[in-house]
């Protein structure tokens, strides 16, 4: 992928001087992770940045006993901010950083990010947009998680990955993942939505009856 | 014993290797990357003859670092005929290492 490309799948890049863009292209590389490689684990010190130029990394969290909660995701188009802060702040952070697919990547070294967060303008505006994003995002996914119902969060899971597709290809087991739940509450609350008529479930497959 | 991998002795002592290369990407500021060299130095003791073990130092050596993709440290990674054949981020105890490195002695 060329340097065209790139920036227009981050258009910020645009606003970049030309001068800091050589820099960032001379040093940083397009590398392509397989699904399930991971990229930050046990506290483990950040060294590069990722820029998502398609698939999509998964941060999560996991229990002594094995469950997981999937915290937040990176698609093409962001960055990963949690490496990023990582970074400028020389801090770690106790979670798993997981490609979830096959994904290239914009691999951005930490001196040239932090270099360019120091002295490009556009670049610190772009890092802090995404960092408050996520800020909130993260605000919002706590209060569900605390507060609403596990019927709420199902349906509101169902809903957001069935805005393209009417068929979703994936398992309770990682349903249940995905909402820090356990697969047996899940499957329960699906059969329930299944006998209310908005679900028709098949072996590892959920058909949406309707939009929601 | 382990040995200190840098661009001078890349080529001879990683790609042109008859065996199989154990590299520690590490960094004298990351405790994690303190926690797992013992198990390494082990690892290498044990293993001595059949595998090479090196340390790549990511502040001195960051071309090496960019070459295998490295996005965070500590990162063992196995190479065996100058292919990366195994990745391996975060801590792992010493038996899961050595299992892995095994299946690559022929």
């Amino acid at each position: 992928m060329d340097r065209k490309q790139i920036i227009e799948i981050f258009p910020f890049m645009e606003n970049i001087k030309g001068e800091y863009l050589d820099l960032l292209f001379k040093a940083s590389k397009t590398v392509i992770f397989e699904k399930n490689q991971e990229m930050i684990k046990d506290g483990s010190k950040c060294l590069a940045i990722p820029f998502m130029l398609s698939g999509r990394i998964r941060i999560f969290k996991m229990s002594t006993d094995g469950r997981e909660i999937t915290l937040y995701k990176v698609n093409k188009g962001q960055m990963c901010v949690l490496a990023a802060i990582c970074t400028l702040g020389e801090s770690n952070y106790d979670v798993i950083v997981q490609f979830e697919e096959r994904s290239l990547v914009l691999l951005i070294p930490k001196n040239i990010f932090v270099h360019l967060n120091d002295i490009s303008k556009e670049w610190r505006k772009y890092v802090n947009k995404s960092t408050s994003t996520l800020l909130l995002n993260t605000i919002q996914k706590v209060g569900s998680v605390a507060f609403d119902d596990i019927e709420v969060r199902l349906y509101d899971y169902l809903k957001e990955h069935s805005q393209e597709v009417n068929i979703l290809k994936i398992t309770h087991e990682k349903i249940a993942m995905e909402l820090g739940s356990a697969r047996e509450v899940i499957s329960r609350k699906l059969k329930q939505f299944e006998k209310e008529g908005i679900i028709k479930l098949s072996r590892g497959q959920i058909k949406i009856l309707y939009k929601m | 014993m382990t040995k200190e991998i840098n661009r001078n002795n890349f080529n001879e002592e990683v790609l042109n290797s008859s065996k199989p290369v154990l590299l520690d990407f590490w960094a004298p500021w990351c405790a994690p990357c303190r926690m797992i060299a013992p198990v390494v130095e082990k690892i290498s003791n044990e293993l001595e003859g059949q595998v090479v073990v090196g340390k790549v130092n990511v502040d001195q050596e960051r071309d090496l670092a960019m070459r295998f993709n490295i996005m965070s440290i500590p990162n063992l990674v196995i190479v065996k005929e100058g292919k990366v054949v195994e990745n391996i981020v975060g801590f792992r105890p010493k038996e899961d290492l050595k299992n892995l490195l095994e299946k690559h002695i022929s």
